[in-house]
């Protein structure tokens, strides 16, 4: 495979890899808000929770792949950046579960709030470790 | 690590664009390692100093 061809095949995983996050967070949205605007039988809202599932699995293969086609360094960064996402959600999640028992917040987190958390700090992780290596 | 690309790539007169595509990773992978910011894998390495027609050792060096 010729540099250009290598070039070509990074573009389209970015793309798979984009269509792929769209795809799950709009079956997410769906799914989420479906019940309260869209119908009322249950039975839709099961095969909108599965869609979001099928979504999220091909999402889950997508970033794989993409992982596998880019380079060592910006693998390196990216898997940096996951790491940080994780462990930030982590912490996020269970201080927020611990305070909530302790009756210490008053407002609900939604998932949505949760999704956009660690897309920022993914998004952060990822600047930074660009900024890190030039 | 350390590492002479830097001085081998302008020696052959190659831009890090140049030395990017032949080795087949981003310009910003060459930039990190010539600054040694970024130590490349083994097969990496190889792959660089094969385009120099060098040995691993006389491009990598270690601190």
């Amino acid at each position: 495979m010729d540099t250009r061809d290598g070039s070509r095949e990074a573009s389209r995983r970015s793309a798979y890899l984009a269509l792929w996050t769209l795809a799950w967070v709009a079956t997410l949205a769906v799914a989420r808000f479906g019940p309260e605007h869209l119908w009322d039988a249950e039975a839709i809202s099961w095969v909108a929770v599965g869609l979001n599932v099928a979504a999220g699995v091909a999402w889950i293969v997508a970033h794989a792949r993409y992982l596998r086609g880019i380079d060592e360094l910006q693998r390196k960064i990216a898997q940096d950046a996951l790491a940080i996402t994780l462990g930030v959600g982590c912490v996020a999640a269970f201080a927020y579960v611990v305070a909530d028992k302790a009756e210490l917040v008053d407002r609900d987190a939604t998932v949505a709030m949760f999704a956009i958390l660690l897309a920022a700090v993914y998004m952060l992780a990822i600047a930074v470790g660009h900024v890190r290596y030039r | 690590m350390n590492s002479r690309l830097k001085e081998l790539r302008t020696d052959r007169g190659w831009t890090q664009a140049d030395l990017a595509e032949r080795a087949r990773v981003s310009r910003q992978t060459i930039i990190a390692i010539e600054k040694g910011k970024f130590d490349p894998s083994l097969p990496l390495a190889f792959r660089l100093a094969k385009l120099f027609d060098a040995k691993i050792e006389d491009v990598f060096v270690d601190e």
